[in-house]
């Protein structure tokens, strides 16, 4: 087992690499660059200098082959964990994203864990009594969040909040709290907030989670093993939590590799119309404003989550499940 | 509601008047009041007094309605980096500012120099720094700032290019300082428009030499100045200088001294940028109360401009014109009580416009585009009233893109021209020009037996895509088949730059005083890309497809004028020459304007005080930084 672990951590090196050059040539591929960007705004506000831009194409680099670019920003990051400078906000890329990729953690692994408590138990509730009217209810629920998009609920959900409450709901802070350093007030500050983005962010994923549950749990419960448990004369409850819904988790715990990077990408218009200081929008004005060794790091550091995400769920798959073996060889 | 002031030979007059006044007004009020909290240092001795921060004649503000009080904040928000003049329009640290006194009565007054003088020919420009001038962290302003500012920031070797607006041609304006207090900047030619650009443009005319020395290579050692690099995480010393510099920028460094009214504690990238009162600011009310009244200006980050929204309604804005669409109007007043705010409307200068490129690649429509009769039939084939009812909720008026009435320059025929609606006649004129075949949908054929279409590229939102739609259904209906092609900002710039647009989208602007910024009339501006090739031929920038506009065209005759008005021996004569380029539009207008004069939407807090109603908004005239904001207050 751990040999396997190191195996796959070792595989992570090519698959980084690969992903790196990718998304350095992802960002690069809309004609221009950060600096046509930045004409484009003197422009509008009727300052533009031809000079000022040459000289500061000239200081960034930009006059220089794709390769070069890259392997300058590569060379910085292996030989100093410098992740590059943001062109746009004018400070090195690791000062700007620690508290936006924390927040991001946070926010993701909470509305992770929020999907897991709720809809386990109602997918399991509404196998063991199918067609009743719980299950009906969490079925209808369950297709409404499905089909609902994520920014339509938000913005549903903040014009409800805001009409019958006043209340605002946006962000992750109140204005009081945006600027103020971590204390226990900004916590509790913090949950307060908390509340709208899981649930935007988790219905959908809990819906299709209740659905899975719901047909895994019945499949299982139609095996001869069950009827052996039940024979056995264990309480019913045992006879399922520990039979039956061990193996349905399996799918669970293999696509937490994928759900990870789906949170995230799911987070970005949402975290946009909630106004979340999280690193979606931070990647999108990124993109849009050609900041490539910000957009870089975001894509880089999103695919160090995801690999770490799948290896977690392999680990966890092996724990569940004894039937499944590493391939040793 | 003329700008007249602006250009008339008063506006000299005024600017010595006006010190005069100051020099009278000091002598009322020889004691000064200031914000508490400040009081509160002076007593507690980490701040000197208020008559010792204040220059010996302060510049006094007159308060648009009430003297206020002290105390407050102004909320505000902001949508990034991208969006940093918003925050600095707001206090900009200019040497000559405009001002607005009543709707659409335009002038400029001295603001860090007590006055300023012309002398006949417009040839030699001497300022005069208020004395005991004081920058924000308490180190007097002398002239020795302004010859650091032109020797060492801006220039060759320096971390600025020289200014355009301190250039003739290739030949430099020259500073000098006659003392410590007085200097002279001198052109070789007339510069009539000098001090009116000046008061426009980001030439800021002095720098504290005190701080920045430091980050200089002309004063700091090698060693110093990559130990500053180093200190503020830059690669380099020159990352420290420039618009967004680490060290330079009042925008991003809170430690740099600056002449604003609040200087920033909380910078970018917060989640909250924070500016507090500058206790040095040089101005006064009419009281003698040290200006500003409010004691920070918050700009909270937002992404999505409906969450922006939200908070309008949550009365989470105190004062903003920035980010607020007319489109929402409807949405803005329906909350105004439960936001405890008022919409309030200034004027713009704006005319959204479509652009023929009469220099298209595409040869056959690039003939079509430079014959007027075509131009004609479009312009009078749009019915405007229906687009300004449809899409600007009956707010802007409909017609020809040109400076709207308010502005400096302004021809009423220009603004009138082909702006009625008339489809048969519009067809008459098509027919005319032989362009009578038609194809199985019917629409019109081109001379080469290709239907006639026109690709409007745009890089714009929501409402004017509705307007363009409505332009689409109104031209298919004289046979003018239309494709949209909606592209982000940068790359529309691209296309324009690569004269690959057949027919653009883009305000026409800057129209509160056009000498100052005449790109659209000299089709030398990306936005108003009217003749693209011939543009980049006066441009001489190299492009390969810049090619001279055909003997006898206007724009030779436009170019000329331009280039007199801007060496004009007075104001006046370089008025009459603006008033002559606008004639010449006036013929045979070469674009196609919709409406224009769209109100600007201010939202406006009920607590807010001293915000003037009914004024021109124009980004010449520096948006809302056009009322002295240090005037404003929050009552509570």
């Amino acid at each position: 087992m751990t040999g396997y672990i190191i195996r796959r951590i070792l595989w992570f090196i090519p698959t980084l690499f690969a992903v790196s050059i990718v998304s350095f040539a992802i960002i690069q591929l809309p004609p221009g660059d950060y600096l046509t960007v930045l004409e484009a705004q003197m422009g509008a506000e009727g300052d533009y200098s031809p000079e000022v831009v040459e000289r500061l194409r000239e200081r960034f680099g930009f006059d220089q082959p794709f390769l070069v670019q890259y392997g300058k920003w590569m060379w910085a990051m292996l030989a100093h964990g410098d992740l590059g400078y943001s062109f746009e906000w004018r400070v090195p890329v690791s000062s700007l994203i620690g508290e936006y990729m924390a927040l991001t953690v946070a926010v993701t692994a909470a509305t992770l864990i929020a999907t897991w408590i709720v809809a386990l138990p109602i997918g399991i509730y509404s196998a063991v009594r199918p067609y009743s009217v719980f299950d009906y209810v969490a079925t209808v629920f369950g297709f409404i969040g499905k089909a609902t998009p994520n920014f339509l609920l938000a913005l549903i959900l903040m014009w409800l909040a805001f009409v019958y409450w006043g209340a605002d709901v946006s962000g992750l802070f109140s204005p009081e709290y945006k600027n103020a350093p971590w204390t226990w007030d900004k916590i509790v500050d913090l949950f307060k907030h908390l509340w709208l983005p899981l649930i935007v962010l988790g219905t959908s994923g809990a819906a299709s989670l209740i659905r899975q549950m719901r047909a895994n749990v019945l499949d299982e419960l139609q095996k001869p093993y069950v009827e052996a448990a039940r024979a056995q004369g264990l309480p019913e409850w045992r006879v399922i939590l520990r039979y039956p819904v061990r193996v349905a988790l399996n799918p669970f715990l293999s696509t937490i590799g994928t759900t990870i990077p789906e949170l995230f990408s799911g987070a970005v218009t949402t975290a946009i119309v909630l106004n979340l200081p999280m690193a979606g929008p931070m990647l999108l004005r990124a993109l849009t404003s050609q900041d490539m060794y910000l957009a870089g790091s975001f894509i880089f550091l999103l695919s160090v989550f995801t690999l770490i995400g799948t290896l977690i769920s392999d680990i966890l798959l092996t724990i569940v499940d004894p039937r499944i073996q590493f391939d040793e060889a | 509601m003329r700008i007249t002031s602006l250009f008339s030979p008063s506006g000299v007059g005024m600017a010595v008047g006006l010190s005069a006044l100051l020099l009278s007004s000091t002598a009322w009020s020889q004691t000064y009041s200031e914000a508490p909290e400040l009081a509160e240092m002076v007593a507690a001795g980490s701040l000197p007094p208020v008559e010792e921060r204040l220059p010996l004649e302060p510049r006094v503000v007159t308060p648009y309605n009430e003297i206020g009080t002290y105390g407050g904040t102004w909320r505000r928000a902001f949508k990034g980096p991208s969006d940093d003049r918003g925050p600095q329009k707001l206090m900009e640290p200019r040497i000559v500012r405009f001002v607005q006194t009543a709707p659409g009565e335009f002038g400029i007054e001295p603001a860090w120099a007590s006055s300023y003088e012309i002398n006949e020919t417009s040839t030699e420009f001497t300022f005069h720094i208020r004395e005991g001038l004081k920058w924000s962290d308490g180190h007097p302003v002398t002239t020795e700032d302004v010859l650091f500012y032109f020797e060492d920031v801006v220039g060759d070797d320096n971390p600025w290019p020289w200014p355009s607006l301190l250039k003739q041609g290739d030949e430099r304006a020259v500073v000098m300082a006659v003392n410590a207090y007085t200097f002279t900047v001198s052109f070789s030619q007339p510069s009539p428009l000098f001090v009116t650009r000046l008061a426009r443009e980001y030439v800021w005319m002095a720098k504290p030499a005190h701080y920045l020395k430091q980050f200089h290579p002309a004063y700091a050692s090698a060693e110093e100045l990559a130990a500053a690099a180093a200190e503020f995480e830059v690669a380099g010393w020159e990352d420290l200088w420039g618009r967004r510099g680490k060290a330079e920028s009042y925008w991003v460094n809170p430690d740099v001294p600056t002449l604003s009214a609040w200087t920033i504690t909380t910078p970018p990238p917060a989640d909250q940028v924070v500016f507090e009162r500058n206790p040095y600011f040089y101005a006064v009310d009419t009281e003698g109360n040290q200006l500003p009244y409010i004691d920070a200006i918050t700009h909270d980050l937002f992404q999505d401009t409906e969450t922006l929204n939200l908070w309008v309604a949550q009365g989470r804005i105190d004062l903003q014109q920035r980010h607020m669409g007319v489109g929402n109007f409807p949405f803005f007043k329906e909350n105004e009580a439960a936001g405890d705010y008022e919409v309030k409307i200034w004027s713009g200068l704006e005319v959204d416009t479509l652009w023929p490129n009469q220099t298209t690649s595409d040869v056959v429509m690039a003939e079509l585009f430079q014959q007027a009769d075509f131009r004609q039939a479009i312009n009078i084939a749009i019915d405007r009233d229906t687009i300004n009812e449809i899409v600007f909720a009956g707010l802007a008026t409909p017609m020809q893109a040109g400076p709207p009435e308010g502005s400096a320059i302004y021809n009423e025929e220009l603004i009138g021209k082909w702006s009625e609606y008339d489809p048969e006649a519009a067809n008459a004129l098509l027919d005319g020009m032989g362009l009578t075949e038609r194809d199985g949908d019917g629409y019109r054929l081109r001379p080469d037996g290709k239907t006639l279409e026109i690709v409007i590229t745009s890089a714009l939102f929501a409402s004017d895509i509705d307007m363009l739609e409505l332009v689409s259904e109104f031209w298919s209906d004289i046979g003018i088949k239309t494709s949209l092609d909606v592209v982000e900002r940068t790359l529309y710039l691209d296309r324009v730059n690569a004269n690959e647009v057949m027919m653009g989208h883009w305000p026409m602007g800057r129209a509160a005083f056009f000498l100052i910024d005449p790109g659209a009339y000299a089709a030398t501006l990306a936005d108003n890309s009217w003749a693209t090739a011939w543009g980049e031929y006066h441009l001489d920038r190299g492009k390969d497809f810049a090619v001279a506009p055909p003997e006898g065209h206007i724009l030779h005759d436009v170019w000329a004028k331009l280039d007199a008005a801007s060496t004009a021996a007075s104001q006046e004569e370089a008025i009459a020459l603006g008033e002559e380029v606008l004639a010449i539009h006036a013929a045979e207008p070469n674009w196609v304007g919709v409406v224009g004069a769209a109100p600007n939407l201010f939202i406006r807090s009920n607590r807010v005080g001293n915000f003037p109603e009914g004024f021109i908004r124009d980004d010449i005239t520096r948006d809302i930084g056009i009322i002295p904001t240090e005037q404003l207050y929050i009552k509570e």
